[in-house]
């Protein structure tokens, strides 16, 4: 499929009074048109300050993108000037933010938020702009829209309020929708709601989505591709199914171990990732998981892996896949969710063999 | 919103009866009198003179009548200036001081908000420190200072703009300009700190998101909001006027309620200290109370009731 | 999705290299950077705060000034030596910067030294009683001082009690004394200042009093406020789960997370309170004389502004300077007790 958005070697760097913090360290992945790929990571791990940079709201000073392209449409968005980013912003590119209780205005009617995009990128005005606007109401799911219009977002619930948000994305059917963590702050039941939402609204626009989170369980429920992300970095990207059934990274196996499941057995305590992540004031020389990392090796410490391929889809960066490394057997839970799920893969097929690569 | 405004009224019409009767019952502990200093009087003639004022009354009765009377709109007479009303003096002087008041409240605000959202806009960049500098400068510098120094220099050594009285519009320029400094300053740090707190907001990432110029975020997301918690400093800009009238009027020698406050206070005036510090505490309570009411126009959030 | 740099496949290193290292559950919970406590956070920040430091050393030198002041010139406060009268400034070595004896009488500049025969030089000149202003100026800003820091203190001691009280006890006992204090907010204070000071004898005290009578009511709002939004947070719930007394809960947990606010407070106080004393002798209602303070010697000094401006530049430039060094001083304490804030 076509590739719509390709960002390459992304660098962020905000500079603080403490010192330079790399918060983004050269990441690269493609988005392709219609599909939706979600960023999983712990919080602090760059994610949300990458879909930022993707929109160039990285507030500078004291943030900046030091390196790397984003290409879109054939142009690099890193060296747009503002004025020509304004005109992608909203228009071929949308946002969706995580708390819905403060991405509104709280002194605007919830028209003229809506309106507001509609008037800048496609010049609608009067009727035309409030026909648009009950459209787009009808479109996520407001009922009795025409009495939204001149209400302020206090009148509105939290759930209402973040349908109002992805009707303010959606406003003029962008192209790339970017969703910051937009369930979180939402109570689980109006979080399947938002995201049956989502899923709709890409079936009948076909506008790509990338998909913000630090919760598998929505990841598993949305998405095409997912891009592990650490201190910085993507250390594993890859089909969902080839994330969560044959996962090759350390740290995705932690990921995935740490996450509950129904059948667990609840006299055992779940495991854990130990330590914290890296200080991205001083990041560290090597993988930089390494120090979490129970199956780390000498060579982990000394020089960052490069991305293995696995297949055309799947690829992890972790020397464990480098030809010379041991054989390292999974977690328990890890072989369980491939041998179960999917036995047939290679990676199932080599659990068996006693051989990883 | 309509229980919440009866309810302020009251409050201000209790405040305004308490300070009655506090001021009522300070003036009587006052020392000296206000016919000492007139000619040598004989102890007969001033007991007739305490007779015409009803000062020999017991003290309840004479609260009574003094309140009495205040809840009519009468202050008395006063014991100086011929026994003149005191709200015919207060009318008299009233003009001055509320046209010295308005242009200076007016043009430190404007002042003020110009001041800074500039600064904010600019963070931490050389118009951000230069319009900071000003404003600390304008809260630290005393009005009777920057008056003196005004009237000194601009008045007197270039003789650019009349030295003082109260005429012609010229003659209202100085005093105004040294009366708005403070107001000018409070509001521009003010402002400044709710233009950087709106910054980073949510909804103006949003309003970015959206592709808006910086023009309509900054209007339309930003100011808007900034400005609606600064109406709430209006109410102690305006005590700090009455203050600075006070000394403004004497240095410009304005014909205001300021001045006259002052000169009762000096010749114990009784009748008139009490009718100024009433006639000042209503603005004040009033200014209060209006403050309230227009934060609640503005607001949506308080407007319509609801959840904050 | 393979990318450029994901073809290292090939690439061979000593097999030494791929040797597992032994896991340290502890190594990943080793926190990078020493941390340091509240006021040592506190204080690096205030440091890096140019402004503030320069308010600080400015402050100190004039508090320094103020009390040895007077020695230095050798000259008594309020010795009066009519002869040698408004004499202005004058300062061996610095006649370049304005310290030259001269003043302009009329058309003419005139060495006031050489017409009075006056054969000592007075650093900031003589009043017009031909008391030596130096000492006047220091011994001013000395009282000035000593109002504005007691008038503030006495605002703490009285506001944090209040508030403490009210935030700390809630219920009814909190919604009687707040409306006693939004009712003293409804008068304006200068009023009530000024009625105060008409009655009580004027003096150092009686400025002092009147100021503090609805001085504390700000700093009470403040205590208020942050004891009621710490009262309900977790770590003061915790303590209280695990059994505190109250007389541990406000002295170990709330007064120290409220100190900030506090400090704080009282330095913006400080210059209010200076400011206040100096407007109550303008208009003349503030200390009797001969007894200076920054706002009496502005005051006699603007009576004499057309011929001797000095003698109220001179007292007028130190006010401001104590003003504007307290108020920076507070704005960075703001900043560096309370990073959230910094702006």
């Amino acid at each position: 499929m076509e590739t719509i958005l390709s960002v390459r070697d992304l660098t962020v760097a905000f500079h603080t009074y403490a010192g330079t913090v790399q918060a983004v360290r050269g990441v690269s992945f493609d988005l392709k048109k219609g599909e939706t790929l979600a960023i999983v990571g712990e919080s602090g791990s760059g994610k949300s300050v990458t879909s930022k940079a993707i929109m160039r709201l990285i507030p500078n000073p004291p943030g900046e993108i030091t390196k790397g392209e984003i290409m879109f449409e054939g142009r690099d968005l890193v060296k747009l000037s503002d004025k020509e980013m304004q005109k992608v912003r909203g228009r071929d590119i949308a946002m969706i933010f995580q708390d819905p209780m403060t991405s509104l205005n709280p002194t605007m009617t919830i028209f003229k938020q809506i309106a507001e995009g509609l008037k800048r990128h496609q010049g609608l005005t009067g009727d035309a702009a409030k026909k648009r606007t009950l459209e787009l109401l009808t479109l996520v799911g407001i009922p009795n829209p025409e009495a939204r219009l001149k209400q302020y977002p206090h009148q509105l619930s939290g759930g209402m309020r973040q349908r109002i948000v992805i009707a303010i994305a959606l406003a003029c059917n962008p192209k790339v929708l970017i969703a910051d963590e937009p369930t979180t702050a939402l109570d689980v039941t109006i979080q399947a709601q938002i995201l049956e939402l989502l899923k709709d609204i890409q079936q009948k626009t076909g506008t790509a989505i990338i998909f913000i989170t630090h919760d598998l369980g929505v990841v598993a429920n949305m998405a095409d591709r997912v891009a592990v992300m650490y201190a910085g970095k993507l250390i594993e990207k890859g089909t969902v199914d080839e994330i969560f059934y044959e996962p090759r990274h350390p740290y995705t196996w932690g990921l995935l171990g740490s996450m509950p499941r129904p059948s667990d057995d609840r006299s055992q305590d779940l495991p854990a990732i130990p330590g914290t992540p890296p200080n991205l004031l001083h990041p560290p020389v090597g993988d930089a998981f390494a120090p979490r990392n129970q199956y780390a090796m000498k060579i982990d410490f000394e020089k960052e892996p490069p991305f293995f391929p696995i297949t055309d889809t799947h690829e992890a960066a972790t020397w464990l896949l480098h030809p010379q490394a041991p054989y390292v057997e999974p977690p328990a839970a890890i072989r369980d969710l491939a041998l179960k799920y999917r036995p047939d893969s290679t990676f199932a097929k080599s659990l068996l063999k006693g051989g990883l690569k | 919103m309509g229980r919440y405004l009866a309810q302020r009224l009251v409050y201000g019409v209790l405040t305004f009866l308490l300070i009655a009767s506090f001021t009522f019952f300070l003036m009587d502990l006052l020392p000296g009198s206000p016919f000492q200093n007139q000619e040598k009087l004989s102890p007969e003639q001033l007991d007739i003179l305490r007779d015409k004022y009803n000062l020999n009354d017991p003290l309840p009765q004479r609260y009574a009548a003094y309140m009495v009377n205040l809840v009519q709109g009468d202050l008395g007479v006063s014991f100086k200036y011929d026994s003149r009303p005191v709200t015919d003096l207060i009318m008299e002087r009233i003009g001055p001081s509320a046209q010295l008041g308005v242009q200076a409240l007016v043009l430190g605000v404007l002042l003020g908000l110009v001041l800074g959202v500039v600064a904010a806009l600019r963070h931490n960049t050389a118009v951000d420190y230069g319009a900071m500098f000003i404003s600390v400068l304008g809260i630290s510098v005393p009005s009777f200072v920057f008056a003196s120094l005004l009237q000194y220099y601009i008045g007197v050594k270039w003789g650019v703009l009349p030295v003082a009285f109260w005429e012609s519009p010229a003659h209202t320029i100085l005093p105004t300009v040294s009366l708005s400094l403070g107001v000018t300053a409070s509001i521009a740090r003010f402002v400044r700190t709710e233009m950087l707190e709106v910054t980073g907001q949510d909804y103006v990432t949003l309003a970015k998101a959206k592709g808006l110029d910086g023009q309509s975020i900054t209007w339309k997301h930003m100011v808007r909001n900034a400005l609606i918690p600064a109406i709430t400093i209006l109410g102690p800009m305006t005590a700090a006027l009455i203050t600075g009238t006070f000394v403004i009027e004497k240095i410009f020698a304005v014909p205001g309620l300021g001045e006259l406050f002052v000169s009762s206070i000096t010749q114990n005036d009784y009748t008139v200290i009490m009718g100024t510090t009433l006639f000042f505490s209503a603005v004040f309570i009033f200014m209060i109370l209006l403050v309230d009411i227009l934060y609640g126009v503005v607001d949506p959030r308080i407007r319509l009731g609801g959840s904050k | 999705m393979a990318e450029q740099n994901s073809n290292a496949k090939a690439e061979q290193f000593d097999s030494s290299l791929f040797q597992p290292v032994e896991f340290n559950e502890q190594a990943g919970e080793r926190i990078a950077g020493k941390s340091l406590n509240f006021w040592q956070d506190a204080w690096t920040r205030l440091r890096k705060n140019k402004a503030a430091i320069l308010s600080l050393v400015i402050i100190v030198i004039i508090a320094l000034l103020s009390l040895f002041g007077p020695m230095l010139s050798g000259r008594d406060a309020y010795t009066q030596t009519i002869t040698q009268a408004k004499l202005p400034p004058k300062i061996t070595g610095l006649e370049w910067a304005g310290f030259d004896g001269m003043a302009t009488l009329g058309e003419k500049p005139i060495d006031f030294y050489e017409t009075k025969q006056v054969k000592d030089t007075f650093w900031f000149g003589t009043d017009h009683l031909g008391r030596d202003l130096w000492s006047r100026i220091w011994e001013g800003t000395r009282i000035s001082l000593f109002i504005g820091l007691v008038a503030a203190i006495i605002d703490v001691l009285v506001g944090v009690t209040y508030g403490g009280i009210s935030a700390y006890y809630g219920g009814r006992v909190d919604n009687i004394m707040q409306r006693i204090a939004e009712i003293l907010t409804g008068i304006p204070n200068l009023i009530l200042i000024i009625l105060f000071i008409l009655i009580l004898e004027p003096g150092i005290t009686t400025i002092i009093l009147a100021m503090t009578i609805t001085g504390w009511i700000g700093m009470s709002r403040l205590v208020r406020g942050q004891i009621l939004k710490l009262k309900n947070q977790e770590f003061v719930l915790a303590a209280r789960t695990l059994g505190a007394s109250s007389a541990r809960l406000v002295f170990k947990h709330l007064i120290p997370n409220t100190l900030g606010t506090i400090i704080i407070s009282l330095m913006f106080t400080i210059p209010g309170a200076i400011f206040f004393e100096a407007f109550l002798s303008f208009i003349g209602l503030g200390l009797a004389p001969p007894q200076p303070s920054l706002g009496t010697l502005i005051n006699e000094g603007y009576k004499e502004l057309k011929t001797f401006p000095y003698l109220l530049v001179i007292p007028s430039t130190i006010l401001v300077l104590v003003m504007i060094s307290f108020n920076m001083l507070a704005d960075g304490l703001r900043d560096a007790f309370d990073p959230r804030l910094r702006r």
